[in-house]
């Protein structure tokens, strides 16, 4: 399987539909998943990371957060999502760094003897942005979080069509995450909502962000 | 439910050929099993880093000093050995992984990712090739790569896969569990009881090999088992907190019982997810109660975290070894440290000491942070 590419689509909305190349043998029972709308971070220069309360030290579950809010607020507008379509959209967090911010804060806090900030506890698996989200926008579908090894976009998409074609959910909400490791990189995530082409069109028009290995 | 056009069509059997596992009661299924049919639990006093600065100093660990690649991959070799795999069919085999976060990696700048190196050398080390991703959702990351692998089989994506999942007690967790006020001060674990105070840390590794049925039957393996259903579903609820009334984790289970085309009635063991948290165990209770139906006080329950404890993201694959063996024993695991009832837990828990299976069908459930829950369908061989 290889990354999503733009086709054709229809419907009133802007057509930032994608389709992935191919399914896999033998999966052909749902029709292949497309991209319903996407969003990334940073979108334009000097883009601001807004914080999230309760989530502290560490820059990944902000970066997850609002890419994953931009993502749903094209498409379904303020939150939460209807019911009948967000409780069948399941969250793939797929991120090649994961939260190094956090395990860094709990191993610095150990090897100077410190008691670790207890906040630290609940932020600790990438599954607490996730259930942010799903919370928030009411997002009942699966939640999955990887470690993608090569490329994380198209590993995420199998990852995703895996879980709509086996039936569990209708779409999936990728969001792709690097975190930066200093002060002076920049952070970057994508989001897409990937979902059948049956789907109505998003309520806003997005452009796709440019294409970057996450 | 699984959307019924998923259904659809002819899926392939998915069976278990291989397994491998390792628990602070020692390598290998033998002394699990022990520990299971006797109702020992494996917790004692952490000795394998300082524990000045928590509440609790209590896991389920090995002796010594375990390293984890190396542990993952001896069960990796002994789940293929089980099946009977050539280094052929070894090497095509697809590998997954689920890892918690490696302190190693935590202090390395240059670590390219939280989980550092160890899937790559699990991977050199059997002969497999390098798994495409690793799985790191929590409570739920082997299960759901075990879910992953089903439904690469049963869908004609794979004709066979690996499983492995591995967490050793490290200083990082357990002093990050302990701030979070998670481990239970009394040191013990106890499921769905009365005066249960929270979970504690245990030492998991396992592996198996899951594979298409037709495939088995070609080559003659011998089955150890049938994950005959799977199912996921989320909460939509919170970050941390299980969903109260156990919605999310009753349709991950709604889903398995359908694609095993199973009713309530036909489950006969449940490993339960029971951490021995209060607010998780309650909404468990609840969710059981909700997919189960009326069944839900006739099904024998225990959580076997109360045996080995919790090996978080190895956790899942941990407790299905666990379901294979008892199924196959056919006989139940206690489930441990029980003081007495909490109406807000009502179950038929197994208590006192092992009893005998009723049934050939066994359900194991987990749930994770941020409302991930799963649920898996043994079929005994």
């Amino acid at each position: 399987m290889t990354s999503p590419v733009i086709a054709s689509g229809e419907g009133a909305a802007p057509d930032t539909r994608a389709r992935p190349a191919g399914p896999p043998a033998g999966t052909d029972a749902r029709g292949d998943p497309v991209v319903l709308a996407e969003a990334c971070w940073p979108q334009l220069p000097g883009d601001v990371l807004p914080g999230i309360p309760g989530f502290v030290t560490s820059s990944f579950s902000p970066l997850v957060a609002e890419v994953a809010n931009r993502c749903l607020r094209s498409y379904f507008g303020e939150p939460p999502a209807d019911p009948a379509r967000g409780g069948r959209t399941g969250i793939l967090v797929a991120s090649a760094t994961g939260d190094v911010g956090t395990a860094a804060a709990v191993a610095d806090a150990v090897d100077h003897g410190r008691r670790v900030p207890p906040l630290l506890f609940f932020q600790s698996n990438h599954n607490a942005v996730a259930g942010h989200i799903a919370a928030r926008w009411g997002l009942g579908g699966p939640v999955l979080c990887t470690i993608p090894r090569l490329d994380a976009l198209a590993d995420a998409w199998v990852s995703a069509e895996l879980l709509i074609d086996d039936g569990d959910t209708d779409a999936v909400l990728i969001v792709i995450a690097t975190q930066a490791r200093t002060d002076s990189e920049a952070g970057y995530a994508r989001a897409l909502l990937a979902g059948p082409e049956s789907w109505p069109p998003p309520v806003a028009a997005v452009i796709p962000p440019p294409i970057q290995n996450g | 439910m699984p959307d019924q056009a998923a259904l659809a069509g002819t899926p392939d059997r998915v069976v278990i050929t291989g397994l491998g596992v390792t628990s602070a009661f020692g390598r290998g299924v033998g002394p699990l099993a022990t520990a299971l049919a006797s109702g020992t639990a494996g917790f004692a006093e952490v000795t394998r880093f300082g524990t000045e600065r928590c509440r609790v100093n209590v896991a389920a660990t090995l002796p010594g000093s375990p390293r984890l690649a190396q542990e993952i991959a001896a069960v990796v070799a002994d789940a293929a050995a089980c099946a009977g795999l050539s280094p052929g069919e070894r090497a095509q085999c697809t590998l997954l992984v689920a890892l918690h976060s490696d302190a190693a990696a935590a202090r390395d700048p240059a670590a390219p990712h939280i989980c550092g190196g160890t899937a790559d050398t699990v991977a050199a080390m059997c002969g497999l090739s390098k798994p495409p991703r690793i799985y790191a959702t929590a409570c739920v990351a082997a299960t759901s790569a075990i879910a992953d692998a089903a439904a690469m089989i049963s869908r004609g994506g794979a004709d066979r896969v690996s499983v492995a999942a591995g967490y050793l007690v490290d200083q990082d967790s357990f002093w990050l569990f302990d701030a979070g006020r998670a481990l239970a001060g009394d040191g013990r674990v106890r499921p769905f009881s009365a005066g249960r105070k929270g979970m504690l840390l245990g030492d998991g590794i396992a592996a198996v090999v899951l594979e298409s049925g037709t495939r088995a039957q070609r080559r003659d393996a011998r089955v150890l088992a049938t994950l005959v259903g799977w199912g996921r579903a989320g909460d939509a609820y919170h970050v941390c907190d299980p969903r109260p009334d156990g919605a999310g984790l009753a349709r991950a289970i709604t889903s398995a019982l359908a694609r095993a085309h199973l009713t309530p009635d036909d489950i006969g063991y449940v490993n339960a997810n029971g951490t021995g948290t209060p607010a998780s165990d309650r909404a468990e209770a609840a969710a059981l109660r909700l997919a189960l139906g009326s069944a839900a006080g006739q099904v024998p329950v225990s959580s076997t975290k109360s045996l080995h404890g919790h090996a978080l993201e190895a956790s899942g694959l941990l407790e299905f070894a666990v379901t294979i063996t008892v199924m196959a024993s056919g006989s139940l695991p206690v489930n441990a440290g029980y003081l007495g009832p909490d109406p807000e837990c009502e179950l038929d828990l197994v208590l006192g000491g092992p009893r005998p299976a009723r049934s050939r069908y066994a359900l194991s459930v987990n749930a994770a942070f941020g409302g991930a829950n799963t649920a898996l369908v043994v079929q005994a061989a």
